[in-house]
C-alpha cells in the first residue's frame, strides 16, 4: 500500500515539474517592462496582450513580456542596481522614470540610446529609426523640450502633467486657490492636503516662499517668452540653505492650517467631500474629476498663477537592453489608437498628438451636441453611433464641428434624453474657446479650438494653454548633499519640534522608575520584607484570636 | 558503511535553515549596513552620529515610544478583563466569543484601517488634525486587540482552578486573588502580549499614514524614508537597529516582572 502511495506522489511531483522543465526549454523573446503601477491600459484593452498578438503576427516571433510595476522612481533606481548582471547588464529592457530620475541614470550612465538620425521629415527635430510612430506623433512641445535638456538620445516621453491644486468650487472662491498662498488661508482650515513627498511640497513650498518675486517676472517679461520661463526655473530650482530655511519655516507653520499629507488617496477624499483643496498632480486631477462626476460633485483644477513644476515619465533602456524589441514595443505603443487607449486609461496627458487624438480629447471633454443626419439601416446604427428618436436620425459631434455654431459665448446644446427618449434642447449655456493648437501643431488641421463649459475642467488640466505651460518648469535631478538636506528639513516639518531638555527630563524619568521597580522586585526575591506586609499578617492572627 | 540515522533531532534541520536562511542571515545585513559609511563603504559609524544629532529623528522616536506604550497600555487594559472573561465564565462555552474577537485579525490589515478610517470620519474625528493623534492610537490598538487578547486567554485558560480555590480558602477576597494570583500566574501571556504589539506599532506607518493623515510619523516612516525617497540603505538599517536595542531593553525590563521558573513559556530568549 505504500509503495502504491509513494508511486502515485511521484508522478504527481512529476507533472508538477514538467511544465517548468518545459519552460526552460523554450527559447522564445521575453521583454522585460518596468513601468510605474496603474500606468498602462489593461483593463477593456490589454496593451500587453494585444502587443504580444500582433508581434507574433507581424514577425512570426512568440514574445513574452515581463510586466512589473514599481511605486516611486527610487524604489524602481533600486530595484535596477539589485539586479544589475555581472557583465554590468541590468535586467530590463524598458523602464518609465520620471525626468530627474532619466537625468540621474543618464549621468551614472546607466542608459542605452535610441537609433536617431537627422532630421529629414522638416520639423527641425532628429527621427527615431525604430519608432517612427512617435518620431511621426509627438508633440513638437515636447520634442523640443527633450532636446533642449538632452533627453531626446536616452528617452522617449511616456506621459507629462503639471502640478496644481484640484479644488471643490462649491466652497472654495477661485481668487484664493490660483495662489500658492492659498494653504495658509484658515477659511480652508482642515479642509487642504498637500503631497507626502518632499520634491513636490517643496514646490509648493517655494512658489509661496518666492511668490512675490514670481509675480513680479509676470511684470518684467513678457510671459509667453523663453525668458520668463527661465527666471521662473531659477526660482523654482532654489535649493539655497536661505530657501529651504524659509520653506521649513513656512511648512512647519502651514500644516497646522492642514489636513494632512498623502499621495494617493487625495483623489478620493476629493470626490467624496472629505477635502476641499488638494495638490495634486494634473493625471491624478483629471481621474479625481472623471469619479467625482460619477458622485454627482464638480471638481476643478489650476496651476497657480505664480508657476508651478511639470514632470515628464519617458522610456529609457537600461545598459544591456534588447533595444530592438524595446523599441517595436514602444512603436506599438505610440501608434495613435494605443495612445488613445492609454489616454483614456491612465487620465495623464500622452505626448502623441494627431487628428485622432484630437477628436477622442474633443469628444470626451469638449462640449458635443446633436446634429440631423441622413437616414442610415437599423442594423448600422450601433456601429455609426446613430440616435434614432421618431424618424429622425442625429449624430453626436464636438462643437467645434456642428456647421450651425456661430461662435457665441452662449449657446443652446441638444443632447438625447435617454429616460424620456427625446431630443432635448438645453438652455443657453456659456461657451468657452479652448485652443490646443500650441500643443497640437501641425497635426491637426484648423484652428484646434475645443469648446468647453468650463477653463478648469479635464480639458485644461489635460492641455494647458501656452502661457501656463510657460510658467511651468522642470525641477532638477538633486545631488546627494542637496536631496539630504531638504530630505532633513522634510523630515523636521513633518515630526515636528521637541527640546533636548524635555527629551533628557523624560529619559530620566523613565530610568528613575525602571531602576526603582526593578530593586524593589530585586530586594523581594531576596527576602527583604516590606513592612506592609507584616502589618497585613499582624492583624489575620488577631481576627483568629477573637474567633 | 554506516547507515544514516534518523533521529527525531533531524526534524529541526529544515526550520534552522529558514532562521538561517530568514531570520539570522538578514540581521547580519542590518548590521553591516549599519556600520558602514554609505559612500566609501568603509567601517564607520556616521549614520548613528547622523541619527543621534538629528532633532527629527529623536523627536520621532520619542513619539513612537510614546505611542506604542500608550497603545500597548490599553490594548492591556482592554484586553485582560476580556480574556478574563472569556476563559473564566460560560460565555465561551463553544468558542464563539472569542472568535468574534479574533475574526479581525483575519480581515487585511490595509483594509480594516481603511474602514476605520471611513467610521471615524462618519463620527467626526477628522474635523481638526489635532485628532490625528487620537484616532492613530484607536487605529493601532483595534488592530493589535486580537495580538493581546490571545496569549493572555490561553494562559488565563490553564490556569489551575484549585490555586484561585486554594487563594480564597486562605482567606483573599476576588481582589485579592486576582492581584495576588490571577495577574502574577498570567504574566508570561502579559508579557508575550508586550512583545507583539510594541515593535510592530513603532514600525506601522500604514495607519499612520491613513488615520493620521500623515501628521504623525513615526520612526518606521522614518526607515522607508531613508530606504525609498534617499536610497541610502546603511541610514535605514541603522535606524532599524536602535529600535531593535531599544525593544530589547524594554523586553528585558519586563522579564525582570517574571518569576524565573516561567523563562520556558518565552523560549528561554530572556
Amino acid at each position: 500500500m505504500k509503495k502504491i502511495f509513494s508511486l502515485i506522489l511521484c508522478g504527481i511531483l512529476c507533472f508538477a515539474f514538467l511544465p517548468l522543465s518545459a519552460c526552460k526549454k523554450d527559447e522564445g523573446l521575453t521583454l522585460n517592462v518596468y513601468n510605474w503601477e496603474d500606468y498602462i491600459a489593461c483593463e477593456d484593452y490589454d496593451m500587453i496582450a494585444e502587443f504580444e498578438s500582433w508581434y507574433e503576427e507581424e514577425y512570426g516571433e512568440e514574445v513574452t513580456v515581463n510586466y512589473s510595476t514599481f511605486g516611486t522612481n527610487e524604489n524602481m533606481y533600486n530595484e535596477l542596481k539589485l539586479t544589475q548582471k555581472k557583465n554590468g547588464d541590468y535586467s530590463y529592457d524598458l523602464v518609465c522614470p520620471s525626468e530627474y530620475m532619466i537625468q540621474k541614470m543618464i549621468k551614472e550612465n546607466m542608459l542605452e540610446s535610441y537609433e536617431t538620425v537627422e532630421d529629414q521629415n522638416g520639423d527641425g527635430f532628429k527621427e527615431y529609426v525604430n519608432i517612427p510612430n512617435y518620431t511621426e506623433n509627438v508633440a513638437p512641445y515636447i520634442q523640443n523640450l527633450f532636446e533642449k535638456n538632452s533627453w531626446d538620445e536616452y528617452a522617449v516621453c511616456f506621459n507629462w502633467g503639471t502640478m496644481g491644486f484640484t479644488y471643490n468650487p462649491e466652497f472654495v472662491a477661485f481668487e484664493d486657490v490660483e495662489s500658492w498662498s492659498v494653504v495658509t488661508k484658515n477659511e480652508y482650515a482642515n479642509k487642504i492636503t498637500i503631497k507626502d513627498s518632499v520634491r513636490d511640497s517643496y514646490v509648493l513650498a517655494l512658489g509661496y516662499v518666492n511668490g512675490d518675486k514670481l509675480l513680479e517676472l509676470k511684470e518684467n517679461y513678457d510671459i509667453t517668452s523663453a525668458e520668463y520661463n527661465g527666471e521662473v526655473h531659477k526660482l523654482l530650482n532654489d535649493f539655497s540653505n536661505e530657501s529651504i530655511e524659509k520653506a521649513r519655516v513656512f511648512l512647519t507653520e502651514t500644516r497646522k492650517n492642514l489636513y494632512g499629507f498623502e499621495v494617493d488617496s487625495g483623489k478620493q477624499d476629493m470626490a467624496s467631500g472629505k477635502l476641499w483643496i488638494n495638490f495634486a498632480w494634473s493625471g491624478d486631477a483629471v481621474y479625481a474629476m472623471d469619479i467625482a462626476e460619477e458622485a454627482g460633485t464638480n471638481l476643478e483644477y489650476v496651476v497657480p498663477k505664480e508657476g508651478s513644476n511639470i514632470f515628464f515619465d519617458g522610456w529609457v533602456m537600461p545598459k544591456g537592453a534588447n533595444k530592438e524589441l524595446a523599441q517595436a514595443f514602444l512603436n506599438f505603443m505610440y501608434r495613435e489608437d494605443n495612445a488613445i487607449e492609454n489616454l483614456d486609461y491612465i487620465c495623464y496627458s500622452s505626448p502623441i498628438v494627431g487628428e485622432d487624438v484630437f477628436e477622442y480629447v474633443s469628444y470626451n471633454y469638449g462640449l458635443t451636441t446633436l446634429i440631423e443626419t441622413s437616414p442610415v439601416p437599423d442594423e448600422q446604427l450601433e456601429e455609426l453611433e446613430i440616435i434614432k428618436v421618431g424618424n429622425k436620425y442625429y449624430e453626436e459631434v464636438p462643437l467645434s464641428l456642428d456647421p450651425n455654431y456661430n461662435g457665441q459665448s452662449t449657446y443652446s446644446l441638444t443632447y438625447y434624453d435617454e429616460e424620456s427618449e427625446e431630443i432635448v434642447v438645453d438652455e443657453e449655456i456659456d461657451i468657452f474657446a479652448h485652443s490646443v493648437k500650441h500643443f497640437f501643431g501641425d497635426s491637426i488641421e484648423g484652428n484646434g479650438i475645443v469648446y468647453t463649459d468650463s477653463l478648469n475642467r479635464q480639458l485644461v488640466a489635460m492641455y494647458p494653454t501656452e502661457k501656463t505651460m510657460n510658467r511651468c518648469v522642470v525641477m532638477e535631478h538633486l545631488e546627494t548633499e542637496q536631496l539630504k538636506k531638504l530630505n532633513n528639513m522634510w523630515d523636521s516639518v513633518k515630526v515636528g519640534y521637541m527640546s533636548y531638555k524635555t527629551m533628557l527630563i523624560i529619559v530620566c524619568v523613565v530610568i528613575l522608575i525602571v531602576a526603582g521597580m526593578i530593586t524593589f522586585i530585586i530586594l523581594k526575591k531576596k527576602g527583604v520584607v516590606f513592612a506592609r506586609r507584616e502589618r497585613h499578617y499582624g492583624k489575620l492572627i488577631k481576627s483568629e484570636r477573637i474567633k | 558503511m554506516t547507515a544514516l540515522k534518523f533521529s527525531r533531532k533531524h526534524l529541526g534541520i529544515p526550520y534552522a535553515l529558514f532562521m538561517a536562511m530568514f531570520v539570522v542571515f538578514p540581521l547580519l545585513l542590518i548590521i553591516y549596513y549599519a556600520f558602514t559609511d554609505p559612500e566609501t563603504g568603509s567601517l564607520s559609524f556616521v549614520n548613528f552620529i547622523d541619527f543621534f544629532t538629528s532633532n527629527a529623528n529623536l523627536t520621532a522616536l520619542f513619539m513612537s515610544f510614546a505611542l506604542a506604550i500608550l497603545t500597548t497600555a490599553i490594548c492591556l487594559l482592554i484586553a485582560y478583563p476580556t480574556a478574563y472573561i472569556l476563559a473564566r465564565t460560560d460565555i465561551n462555552r463553544n468558542g464563539v466569543m472569542l472568535l468574534l474577537f479574533i475574526l479581525p485579525m483575519w480581515i487585511n490589515f490595509v483594509l480594516r484601517t481603511a474602514a476605520m478610517k471611513e467610521l471615524l470620519y462618519s463620527i467626526g474625528m477628522f474635523n481638526s488634525n489635532k485628532l490625528s493623534f487620537v484616532n492613530t492610537l484607536i487605529g493601532m490598538v483595534y488592530d493589535y486587540l486580537p495580538f493581546t487578547i490571545l496569549p493572555i486567554y490561553t494562559v488565563l485558560e490553564k490556569l489551575d482552578k484549585n490555586v484561585l480555590e486554594a487563594s480564597s480558602d486562605l482567606g483573599a477576597n476576588g481582589l485579592q486573588t486576582l492581584f495576588k494570583v490571577t495577574i502574577p500566574l498570567s504574566m508570561p501571556g502579559i508579557v508575550s502580549a508586550i512583545t507583539m504589539v510594541l515593535l510592530p506599532t513603532m514600525t506601522s506607518y500604514v495607519v499612520s499614514d491613513t488615520l493620521g493623515n500623515g501628521n504623525i510619523t513615526i520612526i518606521g516612516k522614518l526607515i522607508e524614508n531613508q530606504f525609498s525617497v534617499m536610497y541610502n540603505w546603511n541610514a535605514g538599517s541603522a535606524i532599524a537597529m536602535i529600535l531593535l536595542v531599544f525593544i530589547f531593553g524594554t523586553m528585558l525590563i519586563t522579564g525582570k516582572f517574571t518569576e524565573k521558573d516561567e523563562t520556558a513559556t518565552r523560549g528561554g530568549l530572556w
